[in-house]
Protein backbone atom coordinates (compact mmCIF):
# COMPACT_ATOMS: atom_id res chain seq x y z
CA UNK A 1 0.00 0.00 0.00
CA UNK A 2 1.10 3.68 -1.03
CA UNK A 3 1.64 6.37 2.00
CA UNK A 4 -1.65 7.14 3.18
CA UNK A 5 -2.64 10.67 1.80
CA UNK A 6 -1.37 13.97 3.61
CA UNK A 7 -4.54 15.76 5.81
CA UNK A 8 -3.72 18.82 3.56
CA UNK A 9 -4.32 16.49 -0.09
CA UNK A 10 -7.84 15.54 1.20
CA UNK A 11 -8.88 19.12 2.00
CA UNK A 12 -7.77 20.35 -1.33
CA UNK A 13 -9.51 17.44 -2.64
CA UNK A 14 -13.22 18.11 -0.36
CA UNK A 15 -13.05 21.71 -1.81
CA UNK A 16 -11.88 20.51 -5.72
CA UNK A 17 -8.57 22.24 -5.65
CA UNK A 18 -6.43 19.85 -7.01
CA UNK A 19 -5.98 19.28 -10.84
CA UNK A 20 -7.94 16.59 -13.10
CA UNK A 21 -4.86 14.38 -12.36
CA UNK A 22 -4.44 14.77 -9.03
CA UNK A 23 -7.96 14.59 -8.17
CA UNK A 24 -8.53 11.09 -10.19
CA UNK A 25 -5.59 9.77 -7.96
CA UNK A 26 -7.08 11.24 -4.70
CA UNK A 27 -10.57 9.48 -4.93
CA UNK A 28 -8.46 6.24 -6.72
CA UNK A 29 -6.27 5.89 -3.18
CA UNK A 30 -9.80 7.30 -1.31
CA UNK A 31 -11.34 4.15 -2.54
CA UNK A 32 -8.72 1.59 -1.84
CA UNK A 33 -7.20 2.71 1.50
CA UNK A 34 -9.93 2.46 4.67
CA UNK A 35 -7.36 4.89 6.74
CA UNK A 36 -7.45 7.84 3.78
CA UNK A 37 -11.66 7.35 3.47
CA UNK A 38 -12.36 7.46 7.04
CA UNK A 39 -9.71 10.90 7.39
CA UNK A 40 -12.19 11.97 4.35
CA UNK A 41 -14.85 11.02 5.99
CA UNK A 42 -14.81 13.27 8.59
CA UNK A 43 -13.37 16.26 6.72
CA UNK A 44 -16.51 15.80 4.75
CA UNK A 45 -18.68 15.25 7.99
CA UNK A 46 -17.09 18.67 9.02
CA UNK A 47 -17.82 20.94 6.13
CA UNK A 48 -21.56 19.33 6.13
CA UNK A 49 -21.82 20.63 9.85
CA UNK A 50 -20.82 23.99 8.66
CA UNK A 51 -23.29 23.91 6.04
CA UNK A 52 -26.81 22.99 8.48
CA UNK A 53 -25.37 25.19 10.67
CA UNK A 54 -25.30 28.11 8.86
CA UNK A 55 -28.54 27.39 7.23
CA UNK A 56 -29.96 26.89 10.75
CA UNK A 57 -28.40 30.53 11.99
CA UNK A 58 -29.29 32.19 8.61
CA UNK A 59 -31.02 35.59 9.08
CA UNK A 60 -33.29 37.78 7.03
CA UNK A 61 -32.15 40.94 6.46
CA UNK A 62 -33.17 43.18 8.78
CA UNK A 63 -36.23 45.44 7.59
CA UNK A 64 -34.82 48.74 8.80
CA UNK A 65 -31.32 48.06 7.38
CA UNK A 66 -32.15 49.79 3.92
CA UNK A 67 -33.52 53.09 5.20
CA UNK A 68 -30.29 53.37 7.28
CA UNK A 69 -28.35 52.70 4.68
CA UNK A 70 -30.15 55.46 2.86
CA UNK A 71 -30.79 57.95 5.39
CA UNK A 72 -27.11 57.67 6.06
CA UNK A 73 -26.60 58.62 2.35
CA UNK A 74 -28.37 61.19 2.40
CA UNK A 75 -27.35 62.84 5.63
CA UNK A 76 -23.77 62.20 3.93
CA UNK A 77 -24.55 64.40 1.00
CA UNK A 78 -23.64 67.94 1.16
CA UNK A 79 -26.69 70.43 2.03
CA UNK A 80 -27.84 73.47 -0.73
CA UNK A 81 -26.01 76.01 0.77
CA UNK A 82 -22.51 73.68 0.32
CA UNK A 83 -24.02 73.09 -3.43
CA UNK A 84 -24.54 76.42 -3.90
CA UNK A 85 -21.06 77.04 -2.83
CA UNK A 86 -19.35 74.54 -4.46
CA UNK A 87 -20.72 75.78 -7.56
CA UNK A 88 -19.56 79.34 -6.62
CA UNK A 89 -15.89 78.14 -5.95
CA UNK A 90 -14.53 78.01 -9.38
CA UNK A 91 -16.34 80.72 -10.26
CA UNK A 92 -15.08 83.15 -7.86
CA UNK A 93 -11.70 81.54 -7.02
CA UNK A 94 -10.78 81.63 -10.95
CA UNK A 95 -10.88 85.51 -11.00
CA UNK A 96 -9.66 85.71 -7.37
CA UNK A 97 -6.60 84.03 -8.31
CA UNK A 98 -5.96 85.48 -11.40
CA UNK A 99 -6.36 88.83 -10.01
CA UNK A 100 -3.35 88.05 -7.27
CA UNK A 101 -0.96 86.73 -10.24
CA UNK A 102 -1.47 89.63 -12.54
CA UNK A 103 -0.99 91.84 -9.29
CA UNK A 104 2.15 89.81 -8.19
CA UNK A 105 3.61 90.22 -11.66
CA UNK A 106 2.73 94.14 -12.01
CA UNK A 107 4.04 94.84 -8.23
CA UNK A 108 7.29 92.98 -9.16
CA UNK A 109 7.61 94.35 -12.22
CA UNK A 110 7.18 98.02 -11.90
CA UNK A 111 7.20 98.78 -7.89
CA UNK A 112 10.35 97.62 -6.84
CA UNK A 113 12.75 100.38 -5.97
CA UNK A 114 15.39 101.21 -8.94
CA UNK A 115 18.99 102.96 -8.71
CA UNK A 116 19.97 100.92 -5.49
CA UNK A 117 23.03 98.66 -7.04
CA UNK A 118 24.37 96.03 -5.50
CA UNK A 119 27.50 96.24 -4.20
CA UNK A 120 29.55 94.07 -5.26
CA UNK A 121 33.38 92.75 -4.31
CA UNK A 122 34.59 93.01 -8.14
CA UNK A 123 32.88 96.34 -8.30
CA UNK A 124 34.50 97.76 -5.24
CA UNK A 125 38.14 96.87 -6.52
CA UNK A 126 37.73 97.86 -9.53
CA UNK A 127 36.60 101.06 -9.01
CA UNK A 128 39.14 101.66 -6.57
CA UNK A 129 41.72 100.88 -9.02
CA UNK A 130 40.34 103.43 -11.86
CA UNK A 131 40.53 105.86 -8.85
CA UNK A 132 44.17 105.68 -8.67
CA UNK A 133 44.93 104.73 -12.24
CA UNK A 134 43.97 107.88 -12.60
CA UNK A 135 45.70 110.06 -10.11
CA UNK A 136 47.60 112.91 -11.99
CA UNK A 137 51.55 112.60 -12.48
CA UNK A 138 52.11 109.16 -11.00
CA UNK A 139 51.77 105.45 -11.98
CA UNK A 140 51.23 103.75 -9.13
CA UNK A 141 49.32 104.29 -5.97
CA UNK A 142 49.47 107.18 -3.66
CA UNK A 143 48.64 105.12 -0.74
CA UNK A 144 52.08 104.25 0.73
CA UNK A 145 51.97 100.18 1.94
CA UNK A 146 52.53 99.18 5.32
CA UNK A 147 54.30 96.24 6.45
CA UNK A 148 51.33 95.07 8.92
CA UNK A 149 53.30 92.57 11.16
CA UNK A 150 56.18 95.58 11.92
CA UNK A 151 53.74 98.72 11.19
CA UNK A 152 56.62 100.50 9.27
CA UNK A 153 56.28 101.58 5.32
CA UNK A 154 57.65 99.54 2.59
CA UNK A 155 60.13 101.03 0.89
CA UNK A 156 58.37 100.75 -2.93
CA UNK A 157 61.69 100.81 -4.72
CA UNK A 158 63.41 97.67 -3.16
CA UNK A 159 60.04 95.96 -2.95
CA UNK A 160 60.14 96.74 -7.29
CA UNK A 161 63.97 95.86 -7.37
CA UNK A 162 63.20 92.66 -5.85
CA UNK A 163 60.29 91.66 -8.32
CA UNK A 164 62.29 92.87 -11.52
CA UNK A 165 65.08 89.58 -9.58
CA UNK A 166 61.94 87.60 -9.50
CA UNK A 167 60.99 88.04 -12.93
CA UNK A 168 64.36 87.63 -14.59
CA UNK A 169 64.84 84.38 -12.23
CA UNK A 170 62.14 83.01 -13.99
CA UNK A 171 62.75 84.11 -16.93
CA UNK A 172 66.03 82.05 -17.03
CA UNK A 173 64.48 78.91 -15.43
CA UNK A 174 61.86 78.69 -18.48
CA UNK A 175 64.81 78.81 -21.03
CA UNK B 1 -25.96 28.82 -0.04
CA UNK B 2 -28.57 29.80 -1.86
CA UNK B 3 -27.46 33.11 -3.33
CA UNK B 4 -27.23 33.69 -7.30
CA UNK B 5 -23.56 34.55 -8.10
CA UNK B 6 -24.68 35.92 -11.02
CA UNK B 7 -23.37 39.57 -11.68
CA UNK B 8 -25.57 42.41 -11.17
CA UNK B 9 -26.10 44.47 -14.28
CA UNK B 10 -26.58 48.23 -13.03
CA UNK B 11 -30.11 48.53 -14.37
CA UNK B 12 -29.28 51.87 -15.47
CA UNK B 13 -26.88 54.71 -15.28
CA UNK B 14 -28.02 55.78 -12.10
CA UNK B 15 -26.68 55.25 -8.94
CA UNK B 16 -29.65 55.01 -6.68
CA UNK B 17 -31.40 52.10 -8.58
CA UNK B 18 -27.80 50.31 -8.69
CA UNK B 19 -27.76 50.48 -5.21
CA UNK B 20 -31.84 49.53 -4.79
CA UNK B 21 -30.97 46.48 -6.88
CA UNK B 22 -27.89 45.34 -5.20
CA UNK B 23 -29.50 45.55 -1.82
CA UNK B 24 -32.51 43.72 -3.15
CA UNK B 25 -30.44 40.91 -4.42
CA UNK B 26 -27.42 40.36 -2.03
CA UNK B 27 -28.51 42.39 1.02
CA UNK B 28 -29.16 39.26 2.67
CA UNK B 29 -26.43 37.26 1.52
CA UNK B 30 -23.90 40.13 2.88
CA UNK B 31 -25.79 40.36 6.20
CA UNK B 32 -25.38 36.48 6.86
CA UNK B 33 -21.54 37.05 5.54
CA UNK B 34 -21.05 39.52 8.30
CA UNK B 35 -22.85 37.85 10.48
CA UNK B 36 -20.74 34.86 10.10
CA UNK B 37 -17.93 36.89 10.71
CA UNK B 38 -18.90 38.81 13.64
CA UNK B 39 -21.80 36.74 15.14
CA UNK B 40 -23.07 39.68 16.19
CA UNK B 41 -26.19 41.18 14.90
CA UNK B 42 -25.68 44.90 16.06
CA UNK B 43 -21.67 44.55 14.34
CA UNK B 44 -23.19 42.78 11.17
CA UNK B 45 -25.89 45.45 11.01
CA UNK B 46 -23.38 47.87 11.01
CA UNK B 47 -20.83 45.95 8.55
CA UNK B 48 -23.54 46.04 5.97
CA UNK B 49 -25.25 49.17 5.93
CA UNK B 50 -21.35 50.67 5.56
CA UNK B 51 -20.74 47.90 2.79
CA UNK B 52 -23.35 49.47 1.14
CA UNK B 53 -22.50 52.58 1.64
CA UNK B 54 -19.15 52.02 -0.46
CA UNK B 55 -20.80 50.18 -3.28
CA UNK B 56 -22.66 53.45 -3.52
CA UNK B 57 -20.01 55.64 -3.78
CA UNK B 58 -17.67 52.88 -6.06
CA UNK B 59 -20.63 52.34 -8.01
CA UNK B 60 -18.86 52.97 -10.86
CA UNK B 61 -15.77 51.11 -10.46
CA UNK B 62 -17.65 47.84 -10.20
CA UNK B 63 -16.87 45.99 -13.67
CA UNK B 64 -19.91 44.51 -15.11
CA UNK B 65 -19.94 40.47 -15.83
CA UNK B 66 -17.46 39.82 -12.92
CA UNK B 67 -19.37 38.78 -9.34
CA UNK B 68 -21.20 41.54 -7.39
CA UNK B 69 -20.78 39.04 -4.56
CA UNK B 70 -17.24 38.52 -4.35
CA UNK B 71 -16.78 42.35 -4.34
CA UNK B 72 -19.17 43.30 -1.23
CA UNK B 73 -17.68 40.38 0.56
CA UNK B 74 -14.22 41.64 0.07
CA UNK B 75 -15.64 45.39 0.81
CA UNK B 76 -17.09 43.50 3.69
CA UNK B 77 -13.78 41.79 4.56
CA UNK B 78 -11.81 44.91 4.54
CA UNK B 79 -14.52 47.04 6.88
CA UNK B 80 -14.33 44.13 9.41
CA UNK B 81 -10.34 43.90 9.49
CA UNK B 82 -9.85 47.42 9.54
CA UNK B 83 -12.81 47.86 12.49
CA UNK B 84 -10.67 45.09 14.24
CA UNK B 85 -8.08 46.90 13.76
CA UNK B 86 -9.05 50.23 15.27
CA UNK B 87 -11.43 49.01 17.98
CA UNK B 88 -7.96 46.57 19.25
CA UNK B 89 -5.10 48.69 17.77
CA UNK B 90 -3.77 45.26 16.92
CA UNK B 91 -4.75 42.68 14.32
CA UNK B 92 -3.38 38.67 14.85
CA UNK B 93 -2.45 38.29 11.06
CA UNK B 94 -1.18 34.73 11.23
CA UNK B 95 -2.36 31.80 13.49
CA UNK B 96 0.37 30.52 15.72
CA UNK B 97 2.51 27.95 14.43
CA UNK B 98 1.77 25.61 16.91
CA UNK B 99 -2.42 25.83 15.72
CA UNK B 100 -2.60 25.50 19.82
CA UNK B 101 -6.08 25.77 20.71
CA UNK B 102 -6.79 28.76 22.80
CA UNK B 103 -9.19 28.73 25.93
CA UNK B 104 -12.55 27.33 25.52
CA UNK B 105 -14.33 28.16 28.36
CA UNK B 106 -11.46 30.91 29.98
CA UNK B 107 -10.17 34.07 28.51
CA UNK B 108 -11.36 34.44 25.16
CA UNK B 109 -8.17 34.71 22.20
CA UNK B 110 -7.30 38.51 21.89
CA UNK B 111 -8.33 38.01 18.22
CA UNK B 112 -11.54 37.09 18.71
CA UNK B 113 -12.79 39.18 21.16
CA UNK B 114 -12.67 42.58 20.17
CA UNK B 115 -16.71 43.00 18.62
CA UNK B 116 -18.18 40.30 19.98
CA UNK B 117 -20.18 41.01 22.95
CA UNK B 118 -22.99 38.61 22.30
CA UNK B 119 -24.47 36.29 24.88
CA UNK B 120 -22.75 33.18 26.00
CA UNK B 121 -25.82 30.88 26.42
CA UNK B 122 -26.68 31.67 22.79
CA UNK B 123 -23.72 29.51 21.35
CA UNK B 124 -24.91 25.96 22.87
CA UNK B 125 -23.87 24.28 19.64
CA UNK B 126 -20.35 22.38 20.02
CA UNK B 127 -19.74 23.99 16.58
CA UNK B 128 -20.53 27.58 17.67
CA UNK B 129 -18.25 27.40 20.84
CA UNK B 130 -15.55 25.74 18.79
CA UNK B 131 -16.01 28.74 16.09
CA UNK B 132 -16.01 31.24 18.08
CA UNK B 133 -12.03 30.06 19.34
CA UNK B 134 -11.00 30.64 15.85
CA UNK B 135 -9.23 33.67 15.03
CA UNK B 136 -10.93 35.87 12.57
CA UNK B 137 -9.07 35.01 9.51
CA UNK B 138 -9.48 31.50 10.48
CA UNK B 139 -13.31 32.08 10.56
CA UNK B 140 -13.32 34.06 7.46
CA UNK B 141 -11.27 31.75 5.54
CA UNK B 142 -13.96 28.35 6.88
CA UNK B 143 -16.90 30.43 6.03
CA UNK B 144 -15.87 31.24 2.54
CA UNK B 145 -14.37 27.82 1.40
CA UNK B 146 -16.77 25.80 2.96
CA UNK B 147 -20.05 27.62 4.09
CA UNK B 148 -19.96 30.12 0.67
CA UNK B 149 -18.33 27.69 -1.37
CA UNK B 150 -15.89 29.73 -2.92
CA UNK B 151 -13.21 28.68 -4.92
CA UNK B 152 -9.30 29.07 -3.55
CA UNK B 153 -8.44 31.57 -6.35
CA UNK B 154 -11.60 33.43 -5.45
CA UNK B 155 -11.03 33.82 -1.74
CA UNK B 156 -7.72 34.91 -2.71
CA UNK B 157 -9.63 38.04 -3.94
CA UNK B 158 -12.00 38.52 -1.41
CA UNK B 159 -8.90 38.42 1.25
CA UNK B 160 -6.31 39.88 -0.55
CA UNK B 161 -4.03 37.00 -0.30
CA UNK B 162 -2.13 34.35 -2.06
CA UNK B 163 -4.12 31.28 -2.88
CA UNK B 164 -1.22 29.65 -0.91
CA UNK B 165 -2.26 31.51 1.84
CA UNK B 166 -5.16 30.52 1.73
CA UNK B 167 -4.64 27.12 1.46
CA UNK B 168 -2.35 26.79 4.49
CA UNK B 169 -4.73 29.15 6.57
CA UNK B 170 -7.58 26.77 6.20
CA UNK B 171 -5.60 23.80 6.26
CA UNK B 172 -4.84 24.73 9.85
CA UNK B 173 -8.48 26.39 10.71
CA UNK B 174 -9.94 23.51 9.90
CA UNK B 175 -7.42 21.25 11.55
CA UNK B 176 -8.23 23.42 14.62
CA UNK B 177 -11.77 22.93 14.43
CA UNK B 178 -11.93 19.26 14.44
CA UNK B 179 -9.63 19.21 17.70
CA UNK B 180 -11.97 22.05 19.25
CA UNK B 181 -15.25 20.36 18.00
CA UNK B 182 -14.22 17.09 19.50
CA UNK B 183 -12.59 18.69 22.53
CA UNK B 184 -16.31 20.11 23.23
CA UNK B 185 -17.94 16.46 22.11
CA UNK B 186 -16.28 14.86 24.53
Amino acid sequence: MKQHLKNETIIDYLHGALSPQEDASVLAHIEACEVCRAEFNAEAALTEMLRSYAAQEERELPPTLKANIWSRIRAAQPSPWDRIAAWLRPAVAVPVAAAIALGAYFGTTYMTPRGAPSIEAAYYLQDHAALNSTIPFSDRSSITPVDIENGTAIDTTQQTAVNVEAASYTADATQ
Amino acid sequence: MGVPRKPIEPPSPEQAAFLEQAIEQYGKATYNFAYRLTHNEADARDLTQEAFIRVYRAWRSFQPGTSFLSWVYRIVTNLYRDELRRKKGRYQEEIPEDNAPQAVHGDRPLAVSPIEDYVEDQLSEPLARSLEQLSPEQRQVIVLADIEEYSYQEIAEIMGCSIGTVRSRLHRARALLRRLVQRQQS
